[in-house]
């Protein structure tokens, strides 16, 4: 039997507040990032996918402020990740009882972040999310600020192992905040070109949409707008796929292995 | 009071923040004399199994460890900490404290991705105070090795991923957890006051 997947809620923070955005571009307010984070260790979610978008973007850091109040109420594994760049960020995070750290654009300009992270804390502890389009011929690409990074998504994810990743979030930029499913190609290409777990993140809109991403090979599927709105363009409610929804989930996934 | 040892290695932070939501008297030690004081210990950490031992010798409560867990008192390692606990590991080449007989090793990648990273089930293979009331049903892990037990006596629960290994092991006052309880929810609390009231 292969290891249960997890279930996660993928929270964008901005500013100390929830957001989430649609296609990385326009946002809306969801709330206080503490009443959510409680409601979600109610509910015993598997993890805790942490994004500040923003911090990278607008330089500012890591928020330790927002993070000193919301990591006491989380018992739960949290990854967090956004305006991480220097290994002395990292050390703070952990201690404050983040288990994994997520690197993104900080991997381009200083990819030995990555590997003198691993060094100290372990392979398992860092996580690094890509940004993918895909092109109008069904191309992807890694995306950073709006450019190519490196069009070879395979071999970018197996020199990100290399490097000491020990888990990938693959973030679809054409599916985020559209709830038109997951891009199952995408998770079937980064799965297949590394051994070290993947996390599916970007066009979950229904229940229906995380079967076919675990059986892309997902380890792991992130579910952002339907874990804080009622339905597309509806208002925020914050809900989770409940255990037995999970549970037939994994068996189905089971059968077919 | 148990004293949670704070040398330098992560999320020694989340572990007592757990400890007190459950009403136990925990504090982050990083003096000696803390730890000579102290009733029980906690050794915990996200690291690199060279780095916590380094970090571990460097903070000077190594000693005051190893004495109070000679002395009796109860020890609770957890996730590396636990990996610390055996002679030494194929992640590097310090010599672990030698309180459990073993080794770590790496999990070989036909078991599966590598890290075993999720919630995965464990069985007790033996019975102790701190697995009362059944916390026994499924923890967080996050990790790419396991310590392998030389002398079978000293496994307390074992898990499965591409193949069984250990994940906790108990010898006398010792006792270590490769999985995460702290960040279990639940089926943490339970374990934690277990070993608050051991």
């Amino acid at each position: 039997v292969s290891l249960r997947p997890r279930f996660l809620p993928a929270l964008l923070m901005r500013r100390g507040a929830l957001i989430k955005t649609v296609r990385f571009g326009e946002y809306s307010y969801v709330g206080d990032p503490i009443n959510v984070v409680r409601i979600f260790g109610e509910k015993e979610v598997d993890e805790l996918l942490l994004l500040d978008i923003f911090a990278s973007r607008e330089n500012s850091g890591p928020d330790f402020s927002t993070l000193n109040k919301l990591l006491p109420e989380c018992f739960m594994p949290v990854c967090y990740g956004g305006g991480v760049e220097k290994i002395d960020q990292m050390r703070e995070l952990y201690s404050m009882g983040i288990e994994k750290i997520s690197l993104n654009t900080a991997t381009l300009e200083n990819p030995g972040l990555i590997t003198n992270a691993a060094n100290e804390y372990g392979s398992q502890a860092v996580v690094v999310t890509i940004d993918v389009k895909r092109s109008a011929f069904g191309r992807y690409s890694v995306r950073r600020g709006g450019q190519d990074v490196s069009r070879d998504v395979p071999s970018y994810c197996r020199t990100l192992v290399e490097r000491g990743a020990g888990e990938i979030v693959v973030s679809s930029i054409d599916r985020d905040g559209t709830w038109a499913g997951f891009d199952c190609d995408l998770i079937r290409l980064v799965s297949g070109a590394v051994n070290v777990p993947v996390v599916a993140l970007g066009g979950a809109g229904s229940d229906g949409h995380l079967l076919p991403a675990l059986q892309a090979g997902a380890s792991a599927v992130a579910m952002g707008s339907m874990s804080v709105f009622q339905s597309k363009g509806m208002g925020v409610l914050v809900r989770f796929p409940d255990a037995s929804v999970q549970d037939d989930i994994v068996r189905q996934l089971r059968i077919n292995e | 009071m148990i004293a949670i040892l704070d040398y330098g290695v992560g999320n020694v932070g989340a572990v007592c923040n757990m400890f007190k939501r459950i009403g136990a008297q925990a504090f982050l030690a990083t003096e000696p004399n803390e730890v000579l004081r102290s009733e029980k210990i906690v050794l915990a950490g996200v690291g690199n199994f060279d780095n916590a031992l380094k970090r571990l010798d460097q903070s000077g409560l190594k000693d005051p460890l190893l004495e109070r867990v000679a002395a009796g008192n109860y020890l609770l390692a957890i996730c590396v900490g636990m990996q610390m606990l055996a002679n030494g590991s194929e992640e590097g080449v310090e010599q672990g404290l030698g309180l459990i007989d073993g080794n770590v090793l790496r999990f070989t990648e036909d078991r599966g991705r590598v890290p075993h990273m999720g919630w995965n089930e464990v069985n007790a293979v033996k019975l102790h105070g701190v697995l009362a009331g059944k916390p026994q049903e499924k923890f967080y892990f996050s990790h790419s090795y396991y310590l392998k037990c030389s002398d079978e006596a000293d496994v307390l629960m074992t898990c499965e991923y591409g193949g069984e290994f250990t994940a906790a092991v108990q010898r006398q006052n010792v006792i270590g957890v490769q999985f995460h309880p702290e960040k279990s929810n639940k089926h943490g609390f339970q374990l934690l006051r277990n070993f608050d009231q051991l």
